[in-house]
């Protein structure tokens, strides 16, 4: 063999060994990325996001560290860039593994913390800096399809995918179906009798998931059905509904809703326009004045004003309820204030001993006994009393809550109630005092008791 | 190198656990509890209503500057998971450990560094230089009510066992307390 030809293919080989040694991929490390639901505010539209860990587990921080490079703002890989990943939509073949069917578009990624130094959303990697971060895309994913997301244009060969297994659940949708048995339930006959009763509840937090709308359109359902048609409490609504909050750093939504709502028998009947918000009152002026022994409050009310435009297409032209204006108006405010406590009540407890010792978090440590309140009032210009003023209707309801765990008694025989968190499991005594503005602001009062079990 | 950027990811996940504590003003109760119990807090226990949740996840949109959504608020659940979830801590830990070790693992993998021995990437037990020197730098970053005395002899007692790995090193002080 000619000597000369020898040591070039020598030196061949070796180029193409050492080119094969650099070109080849490496193992793919595995990515760990999860699906999220976010919503958008103050638009409320809901966000479908996947997140990506960069520094978790070890070996996903160790190759975004090398991919990232020595200097972070001028990156081998850079984090920020939509094109640095790609998320696959996989679909399950007959008889086989799944396969890729389309890529899914990434809007944007959303990196996950703040920079020190100008104190805002971060717009540069460092290794284990942001330690995830978020795919913004805009699914229509469905359930026999799965994601895996690769990162791209990794430098050295380094490759980095999922395990291809994330699966996206539709969520906003909720319903509720509970029975229940109202012993003297009052009638709009003026009678009282026991009744069976059906509660139920449907919503769609958001109709348009993928609009370009800045708001959010909803829609909900809620009916209680009677055994008795004549309950004072039979009601249905159908709501559509659009809102969108107005204050960027205060949950403050507005809402436009459009109610068809009435009676069980629909003998009550309207088409109600509503224009009102939610939101919590300020609180942290109410440390000294809230927060003492006797009576402790740290969250505030949630509170809510309605507008409300009715136009009566039916009413219940029973005796007892008095006919309300065809057109009508109503100012409606109402409150919700739960988390009260009345710290005392643990060292009666001690006292009288039947308090158990089971430990608890600090924060709750001195929960034994609570309350919530629920209110509201209903102002109605345009419908005069008997007196010929203008009526308002109060409501509200008031419960007692007891903590199983704080009882000795139930700790001993039933253990698991008395762990983790005393508001999951307790006994509630409630009082209402309600009106059914479904049924021509029907009145009913009604004690209840029991016991409540939160998993 | 005392001042690099792992010491700077370590203290900011503590910086961010205030911030997220902040977060929570809506809640008169919550600015009362020490860092190491609220990082231990259940999250609804303190955010009951969805109000509150949704006050919080837009506090926690400008400072830690994290997006949370409200399932976040029941899968993780407490706020050191929740944190954990967007930076996860014993990796921070172990990442700032690798920096204060002997030999070649400052510069070498962290997978690597957490299969090691403690002995090996701290030579001489919690009396020697190299953990001394570690011990005092972790106390000058994480607050000293998650770091106490317990825990600092807890992990001095780790460092002394030659049948521990960095990993079970990490994780212990991870925990907190």
């Amino acid at each position: 063999m000619n000597h000369r030809k020898t040591k070039g293919f020598a030196i061949l080989t070796s180029f193409v060994v050492v080119s094969l040694t650099t070109c080849q991929a490496q193992n793919p490390v595995t990515l760990k990325v999860a699906s999220e639901s976010l919503v958008r505010y103050p638009t409320l539209q809901p966000q479908t996001a996947i997140s990506v860990y960069l520094a978790d587990p070890l070996p996903v921080a160790d190759l975004v560290e090398k991919a990232i490079g020595a200097d972070p703002h001028h990156p081998l890989w850079d984090c920020t860039k939509p094109s640095s990943y790609r998320v696959a939509v996989l679909a399950k073949q007959s008889g086989g593994s799944p396969k890729p069917v389309r890529y899914e578009t990434i809007m944007y990624v959303a990196l996950q913390g703040n920079d020190d130094v100008t104190g805002k959303r971060l717009t540069f990697c460092e290794p284990r800096h942001p330690g995830m971060v978020q795919l913004i895309i805009d699914s229509n994913l469905s359930n026999t399809e799965t994601v895996q997301v690769s990162l791209v244009g990794l430098p050295d060969g380094l490759t980095a995918q999922s395990d291809g297994k994330l699966a996206f659940t539709q969520t906003g949708f909720s319903l509720s179906v509970v029975p229940q048995a109202a012993p003297s339930e009052k009638l709009t006959n003026g009678m009282s009798r026991d009744v069976g009763q059906l509660s139920l509840s449907l919503a769609d937090s958001s109709l348009f998931p993928r609009s370009s709308l800045p708001l959010d359109v909803y829609a909900k359902s809620k009916a209680l059905f009677s055994t008795d048609e004549k309950d004072s409490q039979s009601s249905f609504s159908e709501t559509v509904g659009i809102r969108r909050g107005i204050i960027p750093k205060w949950y403050t939504p507005v809402h436009f809703e459009e109610t068809i709502q009435g009676n069980q028998s629909a003998t009550s009947l309207s088409n109600v326009a509503t224009l009102g918000f939610t939101t919590l009152l300020p609180w942290s002026w109410s440390g000294k004045v809230f927060r003492n022994p006797i009576f402790d409050a740290p969250l505030p009310p949630d509170a809510t004003v309605n507008n409300q435009y009715t136009y009566r297409i039916k009413q219940n032209t029973a005796p007892t309820l008095k006919a309300l204006a065809t057109n009508d108006y109503s100012l409606t405010l109402s409150f919700s204030w739960a988390s009260i406590r009345f710290p005392w009540a643990c060292t009666l407890f001690d006292w009288i001993h039947i308090r158990s010792q089971n430990t608890s978090t600090q924060s709750n440590s001195s929960y034994c006994l609570g309350a919530e309140l629920n209110g509201g009032s209903y102002y109605l210009p345009l419908d005069l009393t008997a007196a010929k003023t203008q009526r308002l209707e109060g409501y509200g309801d008031v419960s007692i809550l007891l903590p199983l765990s704080s009882l000795t008694s139930f700790s001993k025989f039933f253990p698991f109630l008395g762990s983790g968190d005393p508001a999951k499991s307790q006994i509630r005594i409630k009082y209402a005092d309600c009106v059914n503005a479904a049924n021509n602001y029907a009145r009913s009062k009604q004690w209840t008791y029991g016991i409540e079990l939160m998993k | 190198m005392p001042d690099s950027l792992d010491k700077r990811n370590l203290e900011r996940w503590f910086a961010n656990l205030l911030e997220l504590q902040n977060d929570c003003s809506m809640n008169t109760s919550v600015k009362d509890l020490d860092l190491l119990t609220f990082a231990n807090t259940t999250i609804t226990s303190v955010l009951p209503s969805t109000n509150e949740q949704q006050q919080f996840i837009i506090n926690a949109k400008g400072a830690p500057g994290f997006d949370i959504s409200t399932a976040d608020l029941t899968t993780f659940s407490t706020f050191d998971a929740l944190l954990d979830n967007f930076s996860p801590l014993p990796s921070l830990v172990g990442a700032f450990l690798r920096t204060l070790a002997v030999g070649p693992f400052p510069t070498g993998s962290l997978v690597d560094f957490f299969k090691a021995a403690v002995s090996s990437a701290f030579p001489g037990g919690s009396t020697g230089t190299q953990w001394t020197k570690a011990s005092s730098q972790l106390t000058s970053v994480i607050p000293a009510v998650c770091f106490s005395g317990k825990l600092q002899a807890a992990a001095a007692k780790t460092v002394d066992d030659s049948t521990k790995a960095v990993r079970d090193l990490v994780n212990q002080i991870a925990e907190l307390g």
